[in-house]
């Protein structure tokens, strides 16, 4: 079962059985960007403890708990590791926390369509820069930054910069969303060009 | 010659974004792990090549270092 395979059946599972869910990470990213290599897929998953608990019942076959994780420690949220048979995808499941801007981005999720009849839960493009500068911040990994530069090439200037500066501001992170913007002018002036040949 | 660089790079990330933007949601989504799992088969081939006598077990399990390795080094 390829990685992307198995996210769909456990995101299916999670529908069935009235779970809400959010796809984040990488292929968040990978949806509004430029699609790179990933090894895993991030999901935050709305559960009380009990029904956090009761959440392997729902793994389709093929999907099994690998251990328990503890604690993310960006935004300080529970997590647990799954781990796809035969495969060395991984699956991260995060309990979703009391953080404002986490419940804003669940809040404001959508259903995108992927496939034909198939649709996920995704956030906005505006949510996914948000949370991949703060952890361009917490976890100084380049990639995030990468993936916050092709987010913002990809969905050009017609952003909605004032929330996204609204939570860069909470954040901390308005340093390094104004490094980011001046990487994707790049590619901006040069949709300038196309749209307005002199 | 600095020039001349700037300008291919400048050309290739507009290839990169324009081939993103022509791509489906499909296409995106998938894309991840498939690169995944081709590097794999790419780096299990290597793994082979260097140890021609290594065991299937053992091959998966060098390219199970490999991986956490680079984990290590994106974190």
């Amino acid at each position: 079962m390829s990685g992307t395979d198995s996210l769909l059946k456990l995101v299916a599972s999670f529908d069935t059985a009235g779970v809400p869910y959010l796809i984040v990470g990488s292929y968040s990213s990978n949806f509004y960007g430029i699609p790179r290599m990933t090894k895993d897929a991030d999901l935050v998953v709305h559960l009380d403890a009990k029904g956090w608990q009761a959440l392997p019942s729902l793994f389709p076959d093929g999907i099994e708990l690998e251990e328990q994780m503890g604690f993310e420690m960006v935004t300080a949220t529970q997590r647990e590791l799954l781990r796809v048979k035969d495969s060395l995808f991984q699956i991260e499941l995060f309990r979703l926390s009391d953080d404002a801007h986490d419940r804003m981005r669940f809040e404001r999720r959508l259903r995108q369509p992927i496939f034909p009849g198939v649709e996920v839960s995704l956030p906005t493009a505006e949510d996914v820069i948000v949370q991949k500068l703060r952890w361009c911040r917490g976890a100084k990994r380049p990639k995030d930054f990468a993936d916050t530069v092709a987010v913002m090439q990809i969905q050009g200037k017609s952003l909605d910069w004032p929330y996204i500066e609204h939570w860069c501001a909470q954040h901390d992170t308005l340093d390094i969303l104004a490094e980011a913007k001046a990487e994707a002018s790049v590619v901006w002036d040069a949709d300038e060009l196309d749209n307005n040949p002199r | 010659m600095n020039d001349r660089i700037a300008d291919d790079a400048r050309f290739a990330l507009l290839a990169k974004v324009r081939q993103a933007r022509r791509m489906s949601a499909g296409a995106k989504f998938l894309t991840g792990s498939e690169l995944f799992d081709e590097a794999c088969a790419w780096n299990l081939a290597g793994i082979a090549a260097q140890h021609p006598g290594a065991s299937d077990a053992e091959k998966q399990q060098e390219l199970q270092r490999r991986l956490k390795l680079a984990d290590r080094l994106n974190q």
